[in-house]
């Protein structure tokens, strides 16, 4: 599997630091922490939107490289392994905090619900954004994670294919209802002047 | 770089990709782990007070293990020797071969084992 934005320049640096990590190199294993704890970060916090969990999720990632380092194929790039274990931990971070959590935020969501605001002042920057944001967060888990892959990271369709080891059909059938979704959702929001809506209806 | 293409319903990118893309990267953007992750890493993945280390270790090969069951058994035996000091049976037979001479024995076997452990 290439991936595009993958040099090898950069394979074969992370070869290396994996390999002084293999003989017990911490300095390397610091390396490979720094040149990726941005990117894992990120995209945890854009999945799971608490910055809490998604450093916790940072840490257990690069436990699991650290602990797995011996059966870590050096010949492949390390992002979409790195990626995939992301996406696994934000996965069983947010199912577990449905699980115990979902009654508590729904009466929290309830109290803190913003009161209609004016047109004008929906055009706000802010605002826009946050009911964006919300609009995404409120996608299933699967649709989320391929549209913050697709939109953030701008991996390709194959590339979240290969990272999530699902079919390239199932990624795109992903993308378009999570899409279609949004734009329902958005079109629907009340907060939103009808202009601005129009703009992506 | 983008997939756009390959999706044949999303075609060009038009104002709602644009919008996710917008508010997506401006969640993010600025967003840094602090330092504290790293530091729970290393405490983590440290030794801990028994000696075991959480990254699994390599196997060990067969004969580093026969040289630990060596080790173990040498020790052993060292101990019924110096055991035996004080055993009266043992003082009996002090005149044919003293306590000493069974540690010359053992002791250069056990530090050549210790070397290999």
């Amino acid at each position: 599997m290439e991936l595009s934005w993958v040099t090898a320049k950069s394979i074969e640096e992370d070869r290396l630091l994996i390999a002084r990590t293999r003989r017990g190199d911490y300095i390397a294993f610091e390396s490979l922490y720094a040149k990726y704890k941005g990117q894992v970060y990120r995209t945890a916090l854009a999945i799971v939107r608490d910055q809490g969990a998604a450093e916790d999720i940072l840490q257990d990632c690069f436990i699991k490289v650290y602990t797995n380092i011996d059966r870590i194929d050096s010949s492949l790039p390390l992002v979409p392994w790195l990626y995939r274990v992301t996406v696994n931990l934000s996965y069983n971070w947010v199912t577990r905090r449905k699980r115990w959590l979902t009654p508590l935020e729904a009466v929290i969501d309830r109290l803190n619900m913003a009161p209609r605001i004016s047109p004008e002042q929906a055009l706000e920057e802010n605002e826009l954004q946050r009911v964006v944001q919300e609009a995404i967060y409120s996608l299933n888990f699967e649709q989320r994670v391929v549209l913050i892959l697709f939109y953030l990271t701008n991996f390709s369709i194959r590339e979240i294919a290969y990272i999530l080891d699902v079919p390239e059909g199932t990624v795109k059938s992903r993308l378009h209802y999570g899409r279609e979704k949004l734009r329902q959702r958005l079109l629907s929001d009340q907060r939103l002047t009808p202009g601005v809506a129009y703009e992506w209806s | 770089m983008s997939g756009h293409e390959l999706i044949p319903d999303v075609r060009r990118e038009d104002e709602l990709d644009r919008l996710i893309r917008w508010a997506l990267y401006n969640m993010v953007a600025h967003a840094r782990p602090s330092p504290a992750v790293w530091h729970n890493i290393r405490l983590q993945l440290s030794p801990s007070p028994s000696g075991a280390v959480v990254r699994k270790r390599q196997a060990r090969s067969s004969w580093q293990r026969s040289a630990h069951g060596l080790l173990t058994w040498t020790t052993s035996a060292l101990a019924y020797v110096f055991d035996q000091e004080w055993d009266e049976r043992f003082a009996k037979q002090r005149n044919s071969r003293r306590w000493y001479e069974y540690l010359a024995l053992v002791m250069p076997s056990m530090a050549a084992i210790t070397v290999i452990c």
